[in-house]
């Protein structure tokens, strides 16, 4: 077992493990949980500090057989796209996992389903076979049903049933997308490395500008891509903690994961032929999440229309087609997913012992909560675009790809920022600044598991904003064959 | 030796008349009958090609005496559902027994 | 000099020394963060002077022109690309006369503005984070003056007004508080966007963040001159929302409900003046158009005279001090605008030592007014409810009037001196207009300071008494009418980590005009220049006609104001309208709520409707009852009759045995 395989496995075992242990040990499922996220995470760490961009290319390989005569391989290894993201997964599951420490309610079920989820997005990460990929995009997109249903709250049924049926909808486009890719190839290969190298050869210009898009709507269900986002609010909403931190902090960049790595690279030409197209679909994204984040009143909606801002950001990177719009949507995605993983962990701390999240509800919370108020006005900084905090750097490189390829569309996303100012902190100001509200004098701080994670994921905030370099190496290295390929602005 | 193209009509006949009777009658005990006649119609497939491809050897036979004695055990399951929808329904009409239905 | 970077880093890591370490130590935390961060900042001080003794023997002509530059190539923050396509974002730090003059001041009033908090802010419950806070606000002020490449400017703008935000909103239980500090990020966030688009012109058309590359690139034609014009006036936005220019004036009074010392340091001296050190920084770009220029002398001229009428009827000391810089700044800004780059920058130099004073001098008041109406519900920042407190507070009395002198442009004091370059600028550029309007503004500004003196330290003491009719006021919009007692305590000097610091600040607010005397010593106008050094001589009219003004102002007040109180109360009656209109600040900030509640967020309401009812419940959920319509006919072709079932089996398999028989072609996708 190489470290790729043990990393992705290893939930999925302690999923299995956890399933066996008897519900009165809730201890021993915690434990179980916990020691897998670490072995996952120390993982990740070492992929993250082993990867070498000079090399750039696929690293940590790993090959097994599985269906040979349909050329299905269980191709394993990471670029420098696809690190970044599996250190954002690790961090999710790592901080998902000890907020989840206080839930009583089945913790043994809900921890099962989540490993697998989690298990199921190093699949996507670390697969260079597009067969496992679409696979394991799957496995990690279905128990989020579950988990919405039986542990959410307000309209889980509706919420969840959605998110499901969106799920689906796209892997349908995905899965038309990848079988034309594997018929038209008819090489008997899903082997993406061998796809993209032959890409010119195999796939003649008309077929890529036919299914460009399919594959592209496709991971754009995922990805909340305008109009295919309305998942994202409700789906954030009605979901259990740890899962809005997974499902908003990984689950829709595996959505735009996949838009890089099958249709941008396998199909060149359509992409091309396409940009403009989705450029304006991003644009409307980013806007358009920015003013709905300002009519709502629920801690939740307001990140979940950013967040649908801010994907809006990281398709209209993609689409650009430059080296900076590139670089910066992956930068962004992985920002975003901490971002927002720490939103949403905070947002628990609070819903579980006010259950409510009508910001107006609230009033000067910073003083009996300093610990929760700083995490979140960190994270609400990060999210309006902050110097010294990831945000920026990824946001200044979109906005610069943009303003080299479309600069209104620049513009608009420029002005998106002061729109995330007015809308963070009118959040901030309401529920954090001001008079205490009586009625909340009694609320703790966060406990210290919370506490743990907070610090876990501001810190990587930090780091990756002030001194971004070592990500961008990474990032670029792979980054820019793919923009070369396609013939981008540099 | 008869021609293997006699054989093929007469079991494709044989098939033709079983499906006819699955699809066509009402009668529970008829349609198994019938179901019989295509297990047949298979059988005698499966005899001719085995002396056709292997001559000598007795591969197509044991097949066939397979599909008979799958074919009676079917049948006999087949036919105690009969009889038990019998007793719940009185008739054995297959028009009348839509449980699975909608 | 090369050490210059550390001028920055030093507070910076009294920030982070503070909040990672001190935050855990108990109590103890106050002492050492207010001590660290003195540290911290006396460091950075030692650091401009050892610069500055540095650059006066070894600053050397640059090949690109006059201007003296020395340019420390710092470490790559990130790139992307590679090889020799490869765009590098590093930070580029400059040395110049300019920079150093900020460093100077910065540093200088940083820690003096510091000591003083060590007194005006003790026993506050979170003194640490007060401290933390100026810290990091200092080392981000000290990226803005230092830093020569845009992106790096940019980032410590947007940390400068972070720390804004964190400061204005330190009281943050009051909701007032709150709404200014929110109100004070948004505003200047919409220059920013400005400032961020007119970069990214810069961006694409020269590829750099680069100051030096991009000026040069501008001043050799390379860039097209839409761009330059274009990037210039979005840059200057940036400028104007930072520098409180109309119309994003609006939150800098707002601001005053930070506490006092940063008030004096941020939202007067430094962070302010950033937008119009911006100016001068980046003014090869702005230059190099005609247009740009002409919007920069107009906004500054209008924000000049627009400002100093609104503080004419202010009663909050600090707002008036607050218009009085939205005002100084504009006048600042109109200079650039004009083409008088030196007498701008001057006035940036003097101006922040004598309004640094100036609030500091009315923190002081306002510290020794709070005791003596706590428990009034009077407001102690409202001048009329003061009065008398001159023989109270001495030290306090005759630095603030020294200040109000210097502000006023009386002779020989700083800011008289600076004044008169930028009348001198205006008259030599053939800016007529905006030389009447500063002449006028000038008038105003030496009237409501000594309105505000007078009702301040003159007249008979209105703290100890019930609340007079107050006297301007004919509808008395802000009067907080409290009828408590009056407080036991009397008004008292402050102590004297207060007091101190404002005596030490008083030396610069006389003396540093001293170093641009046209004709006697002018050295100031020889280092922070743009082009060739031009002799100036002191044009007598004009020096005499800018103190009349002055002089003109002072005395309309003392008439006014200084017999207790009966002239102002004719004024507020024989221009109700008028008065009404100026004391609301002309209403913008009713025009911009209307504008945010009516416009912006029934739009944003509209669209969240339109989300759910259209977008959702139409599209998204639209399939559903059509699949469901679906289901339900289809679900009749399952009719629980075997048979039918079984025709279904035998058409299967008719099409599979087709298919396997070559009867159909290959399905294989043949269509290109």
């Amino acid at each position: 077992m190489g470290y790729l395989s043990t990393m992705t496995v290893a939930p999925f075992v302690a999923a299995l493990l956890i399933m066996l242990v008897p519900s009165n040990r809730p201890w021993l499922t915690r434990l179980i949980a916990l020691g897998a996220s670490l072995v996952s995470f120390a993982i990740s760490l070492v992929v993250l500090a082993g990867y070498s961009w000079q090399a750039g290319g696929f690293q940590f390989r790993e090959t097994y057989q599985w269906l040979p005569q349909f050329g299905v391989q269980v191709l394993l290894g990471v670029d420098g796209i696809s690190v970044p993201m599996v250190f954002l997964n690790a961090i999710v599951l790592l901080t998902g996992t000890i907020v989840t420490f206080k839930i009583a309610d089945r913790p043994k079920e809900f921890y099962a389903l989540f490993l697998v989820s989690v298990a199921g997005v190093f699949g996507v990460f670390c697969s260079v076979d597009l067969f496992v990929l679409f696979l394991t995009y799957d496995i990690a997109g279905l128990p989020m049903y579950i988990l919405i249903v039986a542990w959410g709250s307000t309209r889980k049924e509706y919420a969840a049933m959605k998110l499901a049926m969106m799920h689906v909808a796209g892997s349908l486009f995905v899965w038309v997308g990848m079988l034309a890719i594997y018929v038209q190839a008819g090489s008997k290969s899903f082997d993406l490395e061998f796809l993209a190298a032959q890409a010119q050869v195999l796939f003649p210009p008309a077929f890529q500008q036919i299914f460009f898009p399919v594959i592209f709507i496709g991971f754009g269900f995922l990805a909340a891509m305008w109009p295919l986002h309305t998942w994202s609010p409700d789906g954030h909403g009605a979901a259990p903690t740890a899962v809005s931190m997974v499902a908003a902090g990984v689950l829709m960049k595996l959505g735009a994961y996949g838009i890089i790595r099958v249709a941008v690279w396998l199909l060149p030409v359509g992409a091309q032929f396409w940009s403009p197209f989705f450029v304006t679909l991003g644009t409307i994204g980013a806007v358009y999440g920015g003013v709905m984040a300002l009519a709502q009143r629920d801690f939740k909606f307001v990140i979940a229309n950013s967040s649908v801002s801010h994907m809006g950001y990281v398709i209209v990177g993609i689409a650009t087609l430059s080296l900076a719009g590139m670089n910066g949507a992956i930068l962004q995605m992985f920002s975003h997913g901490v971002m927002t993983a720490l939103f949403f962990a905070m947002v628990g701390a609070l819903y579980d012992q006010t259950h409510t999240r009508e910001v107006g509800m609230f009033g000067g919370l910073a003083r009996t909560m300093p610990w929760f108020t700083g995490f979140f006005v960190i994270a609400a900084l990060a999210s309006l675009g902050l110097p010294g905090l990831s945000g920026f750097v990824a946001e200044l490189l979109i906005f610069l790809g943009a303003f080299q390829t479309y600069p209104v569309v620049g513009f608009l996303c420029i002005a998106t920022v002061a729109l995330a100012a007015t809308y963070m902190l009118r959040m901030v100001a309401r529920a954090f600044f001001g008079p205490i509200n009586p009625q909340w004098t009694h609320l703790r701080d966060l406990l210290p598991a919370e506490w743990i994670a907070g610090v876990l994921l501001v810190a990587t905030l930090v780091v990756v904003g002030v001194y971004p370099a070592p990500f961008l190496d990474m990032i670029n290295a792979s980054a820019a064959p793919v923009i070369e390929r396609v013939g981008g602005v540099r | 030796m008869v021609p293997i193209e006699h054989v093929l009509i007469f079991s494709a006949a044989l098939f033709a008349i079983g499906a006819y009777g699955v699809m066509a009658r009402r009668n529970a005990v008829l349609v198994l009958m019938a179901i019989e006649l295509m297990l047949n119609a298979v059988a005698v497939n499966l005899v001719a090609f085995g002396t056709l491809v292997y001559p000598g050897k007795t591969s197509g036979l044991v097949f066939a005496v397979f599909v008979i004695t799958v074919a009676a055990a079917e049948l006999g399951l087949g036919l105690a559902i009969v009889l038990r929808v019998y007793r719940m329904r009185s008739s054995v009409n297959v028009d009348e027994v839509d449980l699975m239905r909608w | 000099m090369e050490l210059a970077w550390l001028a920055p880093v030093l507070p910076a890591g009294a920030f982070a020394l503070n909040v990672l370490v001190w935050r855990q130590m108990g109590q103890a935390r106050h002492l050492l963060s207010s001590l660290t961060t003195l540290a911290g900042i006396g460091g950075a001080f030692l650091v401009f002077l050892q610069v500055f003794g540095d650059a006066q023997a070894n600053l050397e002509e640059t090949a690109s022109g006059p201007a003296r530059h020395l340019i420390l190539e710092g470490l790559r923050w990130f790139s992307i690309g590679s090889g020799g396509t490869a765009s590098i974002f590093a930070p580029t730090l400059v040395i110049d006369w300019l920079s150093i003059m900020m460093l100077g001041v910065v540093t200088f009033l940083a820690f003096l503005i510091e000591v003083y908090a060590t007194g005006y802010m003790k026993g506050d419950n979170r003194y640490w984070w007060f401290f933390s806070v100026k810290a990091l606000f200092t080392a981000a002020m000290l990226g803005v003056v230092l830093s020569y490449n845009f992106l790096i400017f940019y980032i410590s703008w947007e940390m400068v007004g972070l720390c804004s935000f964190l400061l204005i909103g330190f009281w943050y239980q009051e909701r007032d508080n709150a709404e200014a500090a929110k109100k004070a990020f948004i505003t200047t966030r919409v220059g920013d966007v400005g400032f961020f688009v007119g970069l990214a012109l810069l961006y694409v058309a020269t590829g750099t963040f680069d100051m030096k590359t991009i000026f040069d690139a501008v001043e050799a034609g390379k860039v097209d001159p839409t761009t330059v014009t274009a990037a210039g006036i979005l840059i200057f936005i940036g400028a104007m929302g930072k520098s409180g220019q109309f119309p994003l004036h609006i939150w800098l009074p707002d601001a005053m409900a930070g506490p006092t010392p940063v008030s004096a340091l941020v939202h007067s001296a430094t962070m302010v003046a950033a937008g119009v050190y911006l100016v001068g920084r980046a003014y090869p770009l702005f230059h190099a158009s005609e247009t740009t220029m002409a919007v920069i002398a107009a906004v500054g001229t209008f924000t000049a005279i627009f400002a100093a009428s609104i503080a004419l009827v202010q009663r909050d000391i600090k707002r008036i001090l607050a218009y009085s810089t939205v005002s100084q700044l504009g006048y600042m800004i109109m200079a650039l605008g004009i083409g008088a780059y030196t007498a701008g920058l001057f006035h940036l130099f003097t101006h922040a030592f004598f309004k640094a004073l100036l609030f500091l001098g009315a923190g002081s008041v306002i510290h020794s007014m709070e005791p003596v109406l706590h428990g009034t519900g009077r407001n102690p920042n409202d001048i009329f409810n003061m009065g008398g407190l001159r023989t109270k507070m001495p030290i306090t009395f005759w630095t603030f009037l020294i200040a109000s002198l210097s502000l006023a442009g009386i002779p020989p004091l700083a800011g008289f001196w600076s004044k008169d370059a930028i009348l001198l600028g205006a008259w030599e550029h053939g800016a007529y207009l905006p030389l009447a309007i500063a002449l006028l503004t000038a008038f105003l500004t030496a009237f409501y300071m000594f309105r505000c003196i007078y009702l301040t330290f003159f007249g008979s003491p209105r703290w100890a008494s019930e609340p007079h009719a107050s006297a301007d006021a004919v509808h008395g919009a802000h009067a907080a009418h409290g009828h408590g007692h009056g407080g036991h305590a009397t008004p008292h000097e402050s102590p004297w980590a207060m007091a101190l610091p404002l005596i030490v600040i008083l030396v610069p607010a006389i003396a540093a005009g001293w170093l641009g005397m046209p004709g006697i010593y002018a050295p100031f106008e020889e280092a922070v220049r743009f082009g060739p050094v031009v002799e100036e001589h002191l044009n007598i009219w004009l020096a005499i006609a800018g103190s009349l003004a002055g002089l003109l102002g002072i005395g309309l007040a003392t008439l006014m104001y200084l017999r207790p109180v009966s002239g102002p109360r004719l004024l507020g009656q024989a221009f109700p309208d008028t008065y009404r209109v100026l004391l609301n600040k002309y209403y913008f900030d009713e025009l911009y709520q209307w504008l945010i509640d009516r416009v912006v967020l029934a739009i944003a309401a509209m669209a969240a409707t339109v989300d759910r009812k259209v977008v959702n419940d139409t599209f998204t959920d639209a399939p559903g009852p059509i699949f469901s319509t679906l289901g339900d006919w289809l679900r009749r072709t399952a009719t629980g009759r075997v048979q039918h079932y079984a025709v279904g089996f035998v058409l299967g398999i008719t099409v599979v045995g087709a298919v396997v028989a070559g009867l159909v072609p290959d399905l294989r996708i043949t269509l290109w």
